[in-house]
Order: structure tokens, then C-alpha cells, then sequence
């Protein structure tokens, strides 16, 4: 039986006043990113601040950065699930809801990007294996669906809890119920729930690592300088590692202190997952150091005008913040235990989610600046890419879009498994014992 | 105007796809005399509608495997002598002209070059290079963008999905897109809707030089060649080994020995179908063409969302 | 829509200089391409400082013989202001007591132009043309030209060799002028690059006085066949969806079918825990 404090601290609840106020900010910011893509639609992409040479710009780095983030959902559940690290079950729904939401949300960007949405069928009908867009295409849509399993997985037995629960309007319990799809913790179940959640750690592996190098394929299947890179695949993947593990801790942070779960979500948590953000960072300095020192070393004419606008030139302050307060900060702060306490963390956190939106603002765009042929027979502003108003609300649209998914996901969902949770607790207290 | 023209274009496809179905119809039945002989209504290019006979439907779609398709027994191949050019941009003028289209949104640009700091500069007709390995083609998602028989790659307006996948993809920057609605007004002669005409552009999707098809079709040269007044241009088919300008017509490979042609990006492994002759004892002094030269031009997208 | 207006405009912009009508300015040209003839007639007109092209005039052109003038047919002007015309049967045409003809060109009733003719007299010639091909590749290309009247020699003729190509003949040849015989020898010393079958199409240029240019050809066995591209038949990573490459179906279909299996599997999972008893 579980422990009915454990039911109750952990149980989804009704908004507060603060969670009512944080939704409608999310929903007016989702409604007005939401209207300037439906004056997108109607005058083309004319309203952005992209052109013929740089004619990808926050909408494909937005797009990177939710597949990034999405694959924290892979890193905590799978990685650290088949690792051993029980620690990290109350981070697992967290990290799932967040990897549900990221990747729901990069799919929906990439359509924002498109010049003819309209035509997003023909991605079906006439699709050509040979182009990397449909091998994305395959692996997002994979990635989806393996993401929904296991969040819905560990999610059977906590819907089983919550059905007899009260408090709740008639229709949500309906849906438990529904979702509970006849739970009852018999022999069979239990085994079937096991070995499913099992086979979908292994799973999802492969497919966030192939997820996220066929993202990097986009660039690096091209001849540009910054991109025609074979440390592409690594590189984004290591990234995406840093973005996420940021993600989860800001998350825990906020859901623990807002919703009192001090018990569960607990400071050594903390401590571990600063530790992983160290050896992330660590890992991802070190491709960083492969994807600039080698060009730079070589200078080869096209990548030298690029390295030096990231190093030295227009792009220099941006680069140098990105990697100073997104990877070097965090790996030195980190070192130390006072540092790894909840509240400083969650700040690196916040600030390592940050810089790496704009880590990929700067892998996407200044390439684009530095074409192999000169720039000429343009207005003076196309050989530059400033982003426009609606470009920005539409790309914050899509930010709120995702937190908004989080949070309604977060009102109906136990955000620490209690099922998982309980049963863990049990066996260390045996052990104990 | 616009607006009508989105409603014909419309119609357009929704009859189209009237006449694919038509067309799956009397191929899947054994299409009798009578059948073929049957009307429907289709709209013409002027848009009225009319009746045709559905054998003729079957015509058009014939005519969409022909278009990807191309010319059988001919491969088309470009010099340019940097030689001789001078910047007219006569080139420039006549391609928009003929395609409708305008500054900032050519397909054929005269680049401004100079190698290195001591390297003499040149002036550099640019356009789309027709790749025999093109890097468009390969990471096009819809097959929006082809390469066909005879060397022509062309760009389907009704099919691309204005991913831009393509322009990165393309080294030589050849590649435009359609920001917005393109304001082009067609020429009587180009109201044919095709990607041999390249008609009409549309909202959304990428342009670029198409090697103009429906007049190389015909037996006549590219815009861009006929009207270069200092004969830049040669165009012709690599089978018959024959390029001309009009007036002159050389032996493809005797020319491109003799003058040590090049072709651009080499390394990339993309084997473009336009050669250049390098600019060696140029006919016109590099300064003449300052005259008609800006770095960049007038903004004409709208732009007003700008923070 | 747009071509109608277009048209109208055109159209609209002769009717006003309809007020005054214009001058035609009329050139006639005579050409014979085996033993095809055309003529061609440019219209032009002057405007402001400028000639400019007429286009969509009707031109009708006549024979005369003896002062009878026979119509032949008609043509209206292209964007360039030719209209062009083939002549039909040669064999048939006459030709006067000095074994020429006399072509008219002529715009008459047409509003807003003034009628105008234009003439030219042809020698009507006939052309042989030999190819013999010896064993160590060399082609030696005989014409002889003789007047269709009394067979006489054309003497003093340009003629010029060419090998035909898409957009334009390739001259092989200087020009060179018929002997007194009429006849001119041309020599090739290499092949030349021919279609599939090693087929070239090769021909002459000539034009003596008044023969207008007379051309020439025939398809001869001394090319060298090309090596079509087969490229785009093939499976590759340029063609379209349905040459993919084998290992890019087999290779990721594989692993869509591992995984997607594997989900369905789990899916049945689903269905096996819903199922399953106390």
C-alpha cells in the first residue's frame, strides 16, 4: 500500500493564485505570438528580418534549442535510469514533462520557419530519403511518440492512485480512470510495466542521440564555413546535455519551492545534478574547443573571415558571454559545494539555458553572413540579420507555448512518480534495515 | 489584381487536380474512343473557362513527367568569358525582364571579384551553375527542386515548402526567395505556367536561373546571351561539343583547352555545367565597369516591423 | 487576362497614330533550305528618332511572272517584325524568259500603315552536294551549283561549310567562292562529334548574285557518337524519391521498422496490462 502523506504531498493540485497568474501571462504571450504567426502567414516571411543570405534566423535557432532541451528527457530517465542513479526518480517526470513539451514545440517551430506551411503534406507525399529534412522528420516524430510512452509508462500506476482520489471536478478523475487502463499491481502488470519501461530506456537512447545529430546534419550537410564540421553530431548532442540538465534544475527548483516538496526534491539532488552539470559542461568545452581550435589553427580563407567575426569581430562580445557565463562560469562556480546549494544553482541554471538559446543563435546565423561568394546587388541591411518584432513574439510565443504545455501538464500529473517513488523508498528502508 | 490572381491560381490547381483524378480515371479503364472524346471543363490561361477533351487532360500531366523529364539527347553547358566582361549588366536586365522579376531578387548577379589584395580584379557573371551533382537536389525534401536529363535543374513553385534547405546547401549563393508576394507582371509570352518558364513565382518558395528552357526549347539561346552586348555568354549542348553566342560558334572543348577554363568550387565535388575563361587579356579595362557598380541597392521588401 | 489587355493595348497604341498613318518600312529577303524556300519580310516603322519593330502586321506576298502577280499567302509579324513564309513546291513555280523569279511583299489596307511593296529577282539555282568518306577518315565535301533554268554553271559564289548544331551552324570553313564550273571542293580532316547513331548533319552556305543564300544539308556517317550521361537514370542521391538509392531504403527502413516495431510491441504492452486480472 502507499503511503497516503506520500499520496497527498505529491497528488496534483488546483492553481494558487500565483500558478492562476503564471498561466494567463503564459496564455496572453502564447495569444500574441500566436497573432503575429497569423500575420506571417498572411504577408510571408517578408515580416521577419531574414533574406536571401541570412534566411535562417531565431525561428531555426529556436528550433535547435527545443531539441537540445528535449533530450534531457533521455538523459535523466534513460541514462541515469539504466545507470543505477535511483536518486534521480523524483527528477524523471520532471524531465519527461519537459522533454514532451520541448519536443511538441520544435516540431510546431520548424512549421513557423517554412515559407508554405500550407504545403507541410507534400513532406509525405512526394518525401525523399535522400534529403536529411525527412530524416528529421522520422526522428522528431519517433522521438515524440517514445517520449509520450515513457512519460505514460511510470504514469499507469500513479494514475491507478490518483482515480480514487477526491477534490477533483468529475471529469479529470474520468480521465485517470481512463488512464489507469485497469491497473490493479498484479504479478503480470507489474512485470509488463517493468520490462516496458525497461525497453524504452533502452530505446530512446539511440533515438535522442539520432534525433539530435540528424538536427546537426542540417547544418553540416552543407559546405558552409562554421558548419562543414564532422564534429557536428558530438558537438550538438554534448550541447543539448548542457541545455537540458540547466532545464531540469531550474525546473525542480521552481516546482519545489512552489508546490513544498523539500522531502522529495532534496538539496543532495541538487548537489548531484550541479556535479552532472560540471562533467556536461566539461564535455561540451571540450567539442567547443575541437569546433574552433581547428579551424582557427588551419585558417583556411573562408573559415578564417567567420572564426575571426566570432572571436575577435562583430560576434565577439555574444560568443565570448555565451562561453564565459554558459560554460566556464558554471564549470569553476560549480567545483564548489556552496555553490551546488539550490538557490545558486538555479540561478547558473537559469543563466546556462539562456546562453545556450543564443549558442545556438550563433551557430546558425553568422555562418549564413559568410558565404563563399561576396555579398553584393543587395540593400545593405540583407548582408546583416537584425530579427524584427514579430519574429521575437512569435519565437517568445513558442517559449510560452512550451512552459504552458509544462504547466498544464504539471496541474494534472504528479510531478515526482509516487508509485516509483514509494517502491524505491521501501527498498532503501529494507536495505536499511 | 493580386488577389484575382491568387483566386485564378487557386482554381487552377483545384481544376488540376480535378484533371489528375480524371486522369487516374481513363488510365485505370481501358480508355475507349469514346472516353477520350468525353469534355470536362478546365480553366484556360486566360481564365475562362473551357471545355477540352479529357484525352487532352492526360496531355498536361504527360506534360509534368515531360517537364521533369527534359530534353532527351541534350546536355546544356554555359561559358563565360570573364574576358570580355564589363559590367554592362545588359544580362542582369533582360533575365528580369523576361522572368518578371527585379533588383534585389536576381538570379544572375555581376560579382564584383578580386581573389586577393595583389590579384587583378574582374567582373563575374553569377547564376545558377546547374551542378551535375547538385547539393540543392540532394537535400530537397519534396523533390520541389530537380535536375533532369539535359542538365537543367529546375525549382517546382507549386511543390517547394520554403524549407531554404537548398540555399544553404548551395555553395554559389544562386538560389532567392520569395519573401513575399512577388509583385512580377507577366510578359504575354511567359503567362504559360511551368517550371520551364519558371511562372509565376510564388509566395513562400525559391527562385533562381532556370537556363531559361522554354526558349532553349525552341532553338533559341537564354536571355542573358542574346542580350549581353560584348558576347559574355556561350551557351550550348555538350553532345554536339558546340557553344555560340549568336555570332560566334566554337568547338565546346577546343575553347575550354585553349583558354584554360575553370569551373567554380571545383573542390565541392558539385560539377557545375557553367565554365568560366579566365580574365587574361581582357578586352575592357576592370575600371570601365565601376561606372555601373554599387556594393548594395535599394531596399524594396516592405521592412517596417524593424526594432 | 493580362495577354488580352496586353494585346489590347498594343493595339490601342496604332489606332491612335491611326490618325496619320504611318510608314512602312519593308525589307524582303529570299532564303532555300533544302530545296524548302522561304521568304521573310521585316516591317519597321519609325518612331520618334527610332525604327522599331511592328508586330502582328499581315504581309502578303506575291509571285510575278510576265507582270501577272499570283498571290502566294500571307503571314503577320513576330516580336522581331519578320513574318516569314515557305514558298511550298519550287518545282512547279515558273520563272520568267531570264530564268528568275520576282517576289512581292506587300501591307495593303491595313489601318493605320500606308501600302507599301517590296521586291526582290532570285536566280533559282539547284545544288549537288557530295560526301565521300576515304578510309583514314578524311571527308571530302563536293558542291557544284547550276542555274534550274539551263543548267549553267554559278560561278563566284560564296560558299562557306558548316555542320549543323541546336542553336546555331558551326562554320568548318573560311569562304570560299565556286569555280567555273560552279563547284567548290571543301576537305575535313577529323570527325566530328556526331549523335548516337555517329550521324552529323553537315552543310553549305551559298549565295551568288541574286540567288539569295541557299543552303544545304545532309546527314552524313562522319561523327563520333557521344557518351550519353546516364545519370539521371540512375539510382542516386540527386534523383527524385522514386531512384532512391538502394541502402537509403534498405538501411533506414530497417531502422524504422526495429523501432516503430518495438513501439507497437510496447503499445501491446498497453493492451496486455489493460487486459490482465487481480
Amino acid at each position: 500500500m502507499i503511503d497516503s502523506n506520500l499520496v497527498n504531498d505529491l497528488k496534483p493540485r488546483p492553481f494558487g493564485l500565483w500558478g492562476r497568474i503564471w498561466t494567463v501571462v503564459l496564455v496572453i504571450m502564447t495569444l500574441i505570438g500566436i497573432w503575429a504567426y497569423y500575420r506571417q502567414i498572411q504577408d510571408g516571411l517578408v515580416i521577419t528580418g531574414m533574406r536571401d543570405y541570412a534566411f535562417w534566423g531565431i525561428y531555426i535557432s529556436n528550433f535547435v534549442f527545443f531539441v537540445a532541451i528535449s533530450l534531457v528527457g533521455s538523459l535523466v530517465t534513460a541514462i541515469l535510469r539504466l545507470s543505477g542513479a535511483e536518486w534521480s526518480i523524483p527528477l524523471t517526470r520532471i524531465s519527461e514533462i519537459i522533454a514532451v513539451a520541448a519536443i511538441i514545440m520544435a516540431g510546431l517551430t520548424i512549421i513557423v520557419d517554412m515559407g508554405r506551411p500550407d504545403r507541410l503534406m507534400n513532406l509525405f507525399i512526394h518525401g525523399r530519403l535522400q534529403s536529411p529534412i525527412i530524416w528529421d522528420v522520422i526522428v522528431i516524430t519517433t522521438y515524440l511518440f517514445i517520449s509520450l510512452m515513457l512519460l505514460y509508462f511510470p504514469l499507469i500506476p500513479d494514475f491507478a492512485i490518483l482515480k480514487n482520489e477526491k477534490g477533483n471536478p468529475g471529469w479529470i478523475q474520468k480521465g485517470y480512470k481512463r488512464l489507469a487502463i485497469n491497473w490493479n499491481g498484479s504479478k503480470l502488470q507489474e512485470k509488463l510495466h517493468q520490462r516496458g519501461i525497461f525497453i524504452l530506456s533502452v530505446l530512446i537512447i539511440p533515438v535522442a542521440f539520432g534525433i539530435h545529430t540528424v538536427t546537426s546534419w542540417l547544418f553540416a550537410t552543407t559546405f558552409r564555413p562554421g558548419w562543414d564540421s564532422t564534429n557536428f553530431g558530438a558537438y550538438f548532442v554534448s550541447g543539448a546535455f548542457v541545455v537540458g540538465a540547466g532545464g531540469v534544475i531550474a525546473a525542480m527548483y521552481l516546482l519545489r519551492r512552489h508546490y513544498q516538496l523539500e522531502k522529495y526534491i532534496t538539496d543532495e539532488h541538487f548537489n548531484k545534478m550541479g556535479k552532472l552539470l560540471v562533467m556536461l559542461c566539461l564535455v561540451y568545452l571540450y567539442f567547443n574547443l575541437n569546433e574552433y581550435l581547428i579551424p582557427a589553427f588551419k585558417l583556411k580563407k573562408e573559415e578564417e573571415i567567420h572564426i575571426y567575426s566570432m572571436l575577435f569581430g562583430h560576434y565577439a562580445p555574444l560568443f565570448w558571454s555565451v562561453i564565459g557565463f554558459g560554460l566556464v562560469m558554471p564549470v569553476i562556480l560549480l567545483l564548489f559545494r556552496k555553490w551546488r546549494r539550490p538557490f545558486p544553482l538555479f540561478v547558473i541554471s537559469v543563466i546556462v539555458v539562456i546562453t545556450s538559446w543564443w549558442k545556438r543563435y550563433l551557430i546558425v546565423t553568422p555562418t549564413l553572413l559568410h558565404p563563399s561568394m561576396p555579398i553584393q546587388g543587395v540593400p545593405e541591411s540583407w548582408a546583416g540579420y537584425s530579427p524584427t518584432w514579430m519574429e521575437w513574439a512569435i519565437t517568445l510565443g513558442t517559449l510560452t507555448m512550451a512552459l504552458l504545455i509544462i504547466t498544464i501538464l504539471v496541474r494534472f500529473l504528479p510531478i515526482i512518480p509516487i508509485q516509483e517513488f514509494s517502491d524505491h523508498m521501501k527498498k532503501t528502508s529494507s536495505h536499511e534495515s | 489584381m493580386k488577389r484575382t490572381d491568387n483566386d485564378r491560381r487557386d482554381f487552377l490547381k483545384t481544376s488540376a487536380a480535378v484533371a489528375g483524378s480524371v486522369a487516374v480515371l481513363g488510365l485505370s479503364e481501358s480508355c475507349t474512343r469514346q472516353k477520350d472524346s468525353e469534355m470536362v471543363q478546365i480553366l484556360d490561361q486566360d481564365g475562362n473557362i473551357i471545355e477540352v477533351r479529357r484525352d487532352q487532360v492526360e496531355e498536361t500531366i504527360k506534360d509534368d513527367i515531360r517537364v521533369r523529364e527534359g530534353m532527351k539527347n541534350r546536355k546544356f553547358v554555359m561559358v563565360i568569358d570573364l574576358a570580355r566582361c564589363a559590367n554592362a549588366r545588359k544580362c542582369v536586365s533582360a533575365c528580369n525582364k523576361m522572368h518578371s522579376a527585379s533588383t534585389p531578387n536576381d538570379w544572375l548577379k555581376v560579382l564584383k571579384m578580386s581573389d586577393s589584395e595583389k590579384t587583378a580584379p574582374y567582373w563575374q557573371p553569377m547564376l545558377c551553375q546547374h551542378c551535375d551533382k547538385p547539393p540543392c537536389v540532394k537535400v530537397c525534401p519534396v523533390d520541389a527542386t530537380f535536375k533532369r536529363r539535359d542538365g537543367i535543374v529546375l525549382v517546382d513553385n507549386d511543390r517547394c515548402i520554403g524549407c531554404r534547405f537548398c540555399m544553404a546547401a548551395c555553395p554559389y549563393s544562386a538560389r532567392v526567395f520569395n519573401w513575399e508576394e512577388p509583385s512580377a507582371v507577366a510578359d504575354v509570352e511567359h503567362a504559360l505556367e511551368s517550371p520551364e518558364t519558371s511562372w509565376p513565382p510564388q509566395k513562400g518558395t525559391v527562385g533562381k536561373c532556370d537556363f531559361c528552357p522554354d526558349v532553349v526549347e525552341k532553338g533559341e539561346l537564354p536571355h542573358c546571351v542574346t542580350a549581353c552586348p560584348n558576347s559574355v555568354f556561350f551557351f550550348g549542348d555538350l553532345y554536339e561539343d558546340t557553344v555560340t553566342n549568336g555570332s560566334e560558334t566554337f568547338r565546346f572543348s577546343k575553347l575550354i583547352k585553349d583558354r584554360a577554363a575553370y569551373r567554380e568550387m571545383e573542390s565541392y565535388g558539385t560539377h557545375p555545367s557553367v565554365y568560366y575563361l579566365p580574365p587574361s587579356n581582357r578586352l575592357y579595362d576592370f575600371e570601365e565597369g565601376l561606372e555601373n557598380y554599387s556594393e548594395f541597392k535599394q531596399d524594396s521588401l516592405e521592412n517596417t516591423e524593424q526594432p | 487576362m493580362k495577354a488580352r489587355i496586353l494585346i489590347f493595348l498594343v493595339l490601342i497604341s496604332f489606332t491612335v497614330e491611326a490618325q496619320e498613318e504611318a510608314t512602312v518600312r519593308l525589307s524582303l529577303s529570299y532564303k532555300m533550305e533544302n530545296q524548302e524556300a522561304f521568304l521573310t519580310a521585316k516591317a519597321r516603322t519609325r518612331v520618334g528618332r527610332r525604327y522599331e519593330n511592328i508586330h502582328g502586321l499581315g504581309i502578303l506576298f506575291y509571285t510575278v511572272i510576265d507582270g501577272d502577280k499570283k498571290l502566294l499567302g500571307d503571314s503577320n509579324t513576330n516580336h522581331s517584325g519578320e513574318a516569314t513564309m515557305s514558298i511550298g513546291d519550287i518545282s512547279t513555280l515558273e520563272y520568267d524568259s531570264m530564268g528568275m523569279w520576282h517576289f512581292v511583299a506587300s501591307v495593303e489596307n491595313k489601318d493605320g500603315f500606308r501600302d507599301v511593296d517590296e521586291e526582290i529577282s532570285i536566280t533559282p539555282i539547284k545544288i549537288d552536294f557530295k560526301v565521300e568518306i576515304s578510309e583514314d577518315s578524311v571527308a571530302s565535301v563536293r558542291v557544284q551549283s547550276r542555274k534550274s533554268m539551263d543548267n549553267g554553271p554559278v560561278s563566284e559564289a560564296e560558299v562557306r561549310l558548316y555542320v549543323s548544331r541546336y542553336f546555331a551552324p558551326h562554320w568548318l570553313s573560311e569562304i570560299e567562292f565556286t569555280d567555273d564550273n560552279g563547284e567548290f571542293e571543301f576537305s575535313l580532316e577529323e570527325m566530328l562529334p556526331g549523335d548516337l547513331d555517329g550521324l552529323v548533319t553537315l552543310g553549305i552556305r551559298l549565295e551568288g548574285d541574286d540567288t539569295g543564300a541557299v543552303f544545304h544539308e545532309e546527314k552524313v556517317n562522319y561523327g563520333i557518337p557521344y557518351e550519353p550521361d546516364t545519370s539521371f537514370d540512375e539510382r542516386s542521391m540527386w534523383a527524385p524519391a522514386n531512384k532512391t538509392p538502394l541502402w537509403l531504403l534498405v538501411f533506414p527502413n530497417l531502422i524504422i521498422l526495429g523501432v516503430w516495431g518495438t513501439l507497437i510491441y510496447l503499445v501491446y504492452y498497453l493492451y496486455l496490462i489493460s487486459r490482465s486480472k487481480q
